[in-house]
């Protein structure tokens, strides 16, 4: 089966343990999970400056949560999309907020999606599969077609 | 490497690959009838796809001749479209006659080779049209081993054939065209080698040739200097090459090329050319700028020759144009040359035969060789008048004048004359000459020498000056008298003019001798018949001296009076044989005549008409003794007027005597006077005159008194209203509380009254020195300057300011000034009134307002600085509590479910239920969460207001709900005109509230009604309503309801969070409305609501 490589930015462990979770329940392929606890984390995987941790490959999806300490959500979009090594890489805003405003900001900085995070259990692993279906399986567009593109 | 090789795969793919690449010959194995069948096989897929293609299919056998085709070869060959078979040769009947051989060749051909044949034939159909058919095929030996079987597909090419036919026309065209293009540039370089015989050869061949006429011509006209010109023919005819120049009278050939030119048909017949036995000629005309300078042409075909090819002939025939054109220029230049060279023989043979002083010099100017004539006249000999040595021979005066004047002949290069005095040795005196030269031109056109002559015109000029002078003279004696003299000869019925004539009437001067007629004709219609009448008294008459005044028509039209005076010359027998006359011009003399009477007219006028009275009196009694008609208007009559002491006894009795003593006075003094009194009018009336006399003096002695008396009462009534008025302002000015001041055009301060020193602490003498600036504020004096300057120019009549006023101790004063312009008695601006008022109180209550109103705005502003901060503050809270109270509810609840899916089963019921519990809670608090949120992002957002109609709404809403709960029976009533100015987004907010609240409330009714409304509340705005026939509530808590979190019914009941009728109501109130609530227990409750003045 393909594995697809997931980089998960979330501060909360709870929240990460139920996206795992719910990332389970996708049987299509496997995907591999890297988490990274703020955004300064994860520029720092995404652009190999630490040499203690590395990814394997350029993620297939970075999951995106805003609220995080160090650096906010926002912060560490407006950095991704300011990378040219980084192009086209699909970065997906997860978060708590349903606020309108938080959902123009992300998407006018270039998310490539804006998802609310339901607290009902049910409906947020139903987010979590829409997700991973949208942008990771076979037919999702890839990172590097994108970057043709 | 390793795959397995699967043969008998391949062979079929090769196989059918060859079928598809050549459907004949799969055709051809698969269709082939077997011996003996007649007819092909019922037709298959393959079959029907060749018919579709109209292919023809057929098979021939050679033993037996005879041919099976197919339903589409009997199409193309024209008969019924079915198959059949039938004996090959009258198959071959049917093919065009050149084709029949050609086909059993490539059968006989195709068999002997064994191989595939192919053949074009044109198969003839029934209605004597024609196809082409391909017939494609290959032999099959027959395995008996008897004949040889043909078998084929035959194609219509037909269009294909059409379209190389015209291919190949096209291509025979274009070859022509290269060809013509050839002969044009062939005919080109003939022409520029200017050899007519040469050009008119290659032209005529190529014509020749390409018209395929059997005889092609020439012409061209050649201009000749009387008409008619005539036209040349060269003819050409196919084999014969003779060529012959032809003359002949051009005129009828011009005439019918001129037809051809006007109706611009390139063709041209001319049965019967004179003198050239051409029959039937058809020609081009060559034109050249519109001119017709040739024509080309054939002759020997039926009908002349066609529209097409004479535009194919085109560029040859213009080619020609150019050429012959060329040929005419050269011809006319030849023409010119001669004309030159005939003339100057002319001359030289002139120039022998002249007795007159003939010389020659080189272009230049300069004698070069010696001169016989001149040395004989002047003694001049050679080499002394070589080069220009000839100009010492040259009277000193003139000298100059000649080199100068021979220097720009020479450089002119045209025929000049030169007068000047020469010395005439065998007379030694200087006589006047004139010399003529003249420039003989080589053929290039450059001078080649001078010839000239030199006359003697020394007596004739003599003679002219004297008859010059002489009659100068008499013109000076004509000139002396003003009369226009005339000679009139009775017996010639001619009149002769003296030049005087011409100036006075302005005719030409040669007018001036004329018919007794022509002149009659100048006079005056009116006068005509009484100067005949009198010209025949004086003819008749003894009387010698003839006079008459009559007019004369001045050469502009216009009519001169005369004075003619005359007398007749008779013969012996006393018969008028002539009269002689002078004419005199008198229409001045009557012109300031009729002036004078027009003046006297008008001064009569003048006097009478002039609004005053004239009058003139005896200095010594005062009384008048005339007096104009406007004297009448005092009520008396004129002659009472001229009673004696009239004018004393009307006067008023307080003036009378001061009025009489000054006119007794200045009149004893000679001196013109005026004075003024008032005077008794008829009816009573008391008038005041202004009297204006003038004293009459002769020899220092008074002869009379004359005068004019001018009413002036109104005068004197406007002098005393003015009189009071000004004395009432300066009682008002000066009694006045309020400060006025006047002040000149230029600021300066004219006066001020008590009330305006009293205001600014100056005494009014002080004043008088200082300006309107010196007592203003200096910040508020340039506007106030600006202000009188606008009025100054008219802009406005005045103005008012509020300004300070500087008073005498430095302080100010707040004033409001009224400032007006007071003009001068003939409307001219005189100075500036301005009437001030004391506005310190004002102004300072102005200012505290102000200060008032700038520190409650800046409060106002400190405050909404704080309220935006803890609006900022509120937002940022909210947000947190967005965010993080969500997070940990998340978790509870994922970890809930996760332990009831994965661990459910080590659980007995009652865990399960408490944690399905924990799950509900973790529900409930998130939806008051997201209520709160919105509630929050209500005061917040901008309100957005535009027209909302509630009703299509709320039906959307309750569609909404009832398919959330089908089960429910709901009736939704809307009623009246629902439409809204308000936020739509936030009416729905409210409705879905409303709505959902009246929906929930009713869910125990096995038939709920909601009911949404509108109509004017208790204050006159529009209520709308949302009712329902639900549970209701107790009234006592209808205020408490609007709060946060109040609910009135126990979750389990009725869910909700409790903030709904809260979020109403901020919506309401952020459009500036009102809601209140209605309701009893089991009856229902009813939500009114504005939505503000609107």
């Amino acid at each position: 089966m393909p594995t697809r490589l997931l980089l998960l930015v979330e501060d909360n462990p709870d929240d990460e343990a139920l996206t795992r979770r719910a990332l389970r329940r996708i049987d299509d392929f496997d995907v591999e999970i890297v988490v990274a606890r703020d955004g300064v984390d994860a520029l720092a995987l995404l652009c190999g400056t630490d040499p203690a941790r590395t990814l394997p490959r350029r993620p297939d999806l970075v999951l995106l949560d805003l609220k995080m300490p160090r650096m906010s959500g926002l912060e560490a979009l407006g950095a991704i999309r300011g990378h040219s090594d980084l192009a086209g890489l699909p970065v997906v805003v997860f978060t708590s907020s349903a606020e309108p405003r938080d959902r123009a900001g992300c998407l006018a900085l270039g998310a490539s999606g804006f998802v609310s995070k339901p607290v009902e259990y049910l409906a947020f692993a139903e987010a979590v599969a829409g997700i991973a279906r949208r942008w990771l399986s076979a037919s999702a567009p890839r990172a590097a077609r994108e970057a043709d593109g | 490497m390793s795959a397995p090789s699967r043969p008998s795969s391949e062979s079929h793919v090769r196989s059918a690959v060859e079928v598809s690449a050549s459907p004949a010959r799969a055709h051809a194995e698969f269709e082939i009838p077997r011996p003996g069948v007649g007819n092909l096989r019922e037709p298959d897929a393959l079959h029907l796809a060749f018919e579709a293609e109209r292919l023809g299919v057929w098979s021939f056998d050679d033993e037996a001749r005879t041919l099976t085709w197919s339903a589409g070869f009997a199409d193309l060959v024209g008969g019924s479209a079915e198959p059949g078979s039938g004996p090959f040769d009258a198959f071959l009947a049917r093919l065009h006659a050149e084709d029949r051989a050609r086909l059993v060749d490539a059968f006989v051909n195709a068999r002997s080779d064994a191989g595939p044949f192919a053949c074009e034939v044109r198969i003839l159909h029934p209605d004597g049209s024609h196809r082409w058919v391909l017939l494609r095929g290959r032999p099959r030996p027959d395995e008996t081993g008897g004949g040889t079987r043909f078998a084929g597909i035959a194609t219509d090419v037909t269009d294909r054939r059409r379209h190389e036919d015209e291919l190949r026309a096209k291509e025979a065209r274009l070859a022509r065209t290269n060809e013509l293009l050839e002969a044009v540039s062939r005919v080109q370089a003939a022409l520029f080698e200017s050899d007519f015989e040469l050009a008119a050869e290659r032209l005529l061949e190529d014509f020749l040739r390409l018209s395929g006429s059997e005889r092609v011509w020439l012409g061209r006209v050649v201009p000749a200097a009387s008409a008619p010109s005539r036209i040349e023919l060269v003819w050409q005819e196919r084999g014969a090459r003779s060529s012959a120049l032809v003359a002949s009278d051009s005129s009828a050939l011009e005439r019918a090329f001129a037809r051809v030119i006007a109706a611009r048909v390139p063709s041209f017949t001319h049965e019967r050319a004179p003198g050239c036995a051409l029959p039937g000629l058809v020609g081009l005309p060559l034109l050249s700028g519109g001119t017709l300078v040739g024509v080309v042409g054939f002759g020997g075909r039926a009908n002349g020759y066609d529209v097409e090819l004479a535009a194919w002939l085109e560029p040859l025939t213009s080619a020609c144009a150019r050429w012959l054109e060329g040929r005419a220029i050269d011809a006319r230049r030849r023409a010119a040359e001669q004309r030159v060279h005939e003339s100057e023989r002319r001359y030289r043979s002139l120039v022998a035969a002249s007795t007159a002083l003939v010389w020659s010099t080189n272009p230049e100017g300069r004698f070069v060789e010696p001169q016989p004539a001149w040395e004989a006249f002047t003694g001049q000999a050679w080499p002394a008048h070589a080069g220009t040595g000839w100009l010492d021979c040259i009277h000193g005066e003139d000298r100059e004048r000649v080199r100068a004047e021979w220097h720009s002949i020479v450089r002119a290069c045209s025929i000049g004359e030169v007068e000047a005095r020469l010395w005439h040795a065998p007379s030694r005196a200087w006589r006047i000459v004139r010399a003529r030269a003249v420039p003989l031109l080589a053929p290039s056109g450059s001078v080649e020498r001078w010839i000239g002559t030199i006359e003697d015109v020394h007596d004739r000029r003599a003679a002219v000056e004297r008859l010059r002078a002489s009659e100068e003279c008499l013109r000076v004696v004509l000139r002396a008298t003003n009369d226009v003299v005339w000679d009139w000869d009775l017996a010639r019925g001619e009149l002769r003019w003296s030049q005087r004539y011409a100036e006075t009437f302005g005719y030409p001067a040669q007018d001036l001798v004329m018919s007794v007629d022509e002149c009659d004709r100048r006079v005056h219609p009116d006068d005509r018949a009484g100067l005949e009448a009198s010209l025949a008294v004086a003819l008749e008459g003894g009387d010698t001296l003839w006079t008459h005044e009559y007019r004369y028509r001045h050469a502009d039209g216009s009519w001169q009076h005369v004075q003619d005076r005359g007398c007749v010359l008779r013969d012996e027998t006393g018969r008028a044989v002539r009269m002689l006359g002078a004419l005199q011009d008198v229409t001045r003399r009557r012109q300031s005549e009729l002036e004078l009477r027009q003046a006297e007219l008008l001064y009569r006028g003048l006097v009478h008409s002039v609004k005053a009275v004239l009058w003139r009196a005896n200095p010594r009694t005062l009384s008048f003794d005339f007096v104009s008609q406007e004297a009448a208007s005092f009520g008396y009559p004129l002659e009472a007027w001229l009673e004696p002491g009239f004018w004393a006894a009307h006067l008023h009795p307080d003036d009378r005597e001061r009025a009489i003593s000054i006119c007794t006075r200045a009149t004893r003094e000679l001196r013109d006077h005026e004075f003024e009194y008032r005077f008794l009018a008829a009816d009573g009336r008391v008038v005041w005159l202004r009297d204006r006399a003038t004293v009459q003096v002769e020899d220092g002695r008074v002869v009379g008194l004359v005068g004019v008396l001018f009413d002036i009462t109104e005068l004197k009534q406007a002098q005393e209203r003015v009189q009071s008025s000004e004395e009432r302002f300066r009682a008002l000015y000066e009694q006045a509380l309020v400060a006025m001041a006047r002040s000149g055009l230029d600021g300066r301060l004219l006066d001020a009254n008590p009330a305006f020193c009293s205001m600014l602490g100056y005494e009014r003498e002080e004043l008088a020195s200082l300006t309107a600036a010196d007592v203003s504020h200096p910040e508020d004096w340039p506007r106030n300057a600006e202000l009188r300057a606008e009025v100054l120019s008219g802009a406005r009549s005045g103005f008012q300011i509020e300004k300070r006023y500087r008073r005498k101790n430095g302080s100010f004063v707040w004033c409001r000034a009224t400032v007006t312009l007071v003009r001068g008695a003939r409307g001219e601006p005189d100075c500036f009134l301005g009437v001030l008022e004391d506005a310190t109180e004002r102004k300072e209550t102005e200012r505290v307002q102000r200060e008032l109103n700038q520190e409650l705005e800046r409060r106002v502003q400190e405050r909404t600085v704080e309220l935006q901060s803890t609006l900022r503050e509120l937002e940022s809270f909210s947000y947190s509590v967005s965010h993080d109270l969500r997070a940990p509810l998340r978790g509870m609840d994922g970890f809930s479910q996760l332990l009831l899916e994965e661990h459910g089963h080590q659980l007995d019921e009652e865990a399960r239920g408490w944690l399905r519990r924990i799950r509900a809670n973790c529900a409930s608090m998130s939806q008051l969460i997201d209520g709160l949120l919105a509630l929050a992002r209500l005061s917040r957002d901008e309100l957005v207001l535009g027209v909302v109609d509630l009703a299509p709404i709320a039906r959307e809403i309750v569609d909404g709900l009832r398919a959330a709960e089908p089960a429910r029976e709901v009736e939704l009533r809307v009623s009246g005109d629902l439409r809204a100015h308000a936020d739509p987004r936030l009416m729905r907010t409210l409705l879905e509230n409303l709505l959902g609240n009246a929906w929930k409330f009713s869910a125990r009714r096995p038939r709920a009604r909601i009911e949404l409304s509108v109509e004017p509340g208790p204050t006159g705005e529009r209520t709308y309503c949302v009712s329902d026939d639900g549970v209701g509530f107790d009234p006592v808590h209808a205020t408490r309801l609007f709060e946060p979190f109040e609910r009135l019914h126990s979750q389990a009941d009725f869910p909700g969070s409790g903030i709904g009728l809260a979020t109403v109501q901020r919506i309401v109130r952020r459009h500036g409305g009102e809601v209140w609530i209605e309701g009893a227990p089991g009856r229902g409750a009813r939500v009114f609501f504005t939505l503000g003045p609107r």
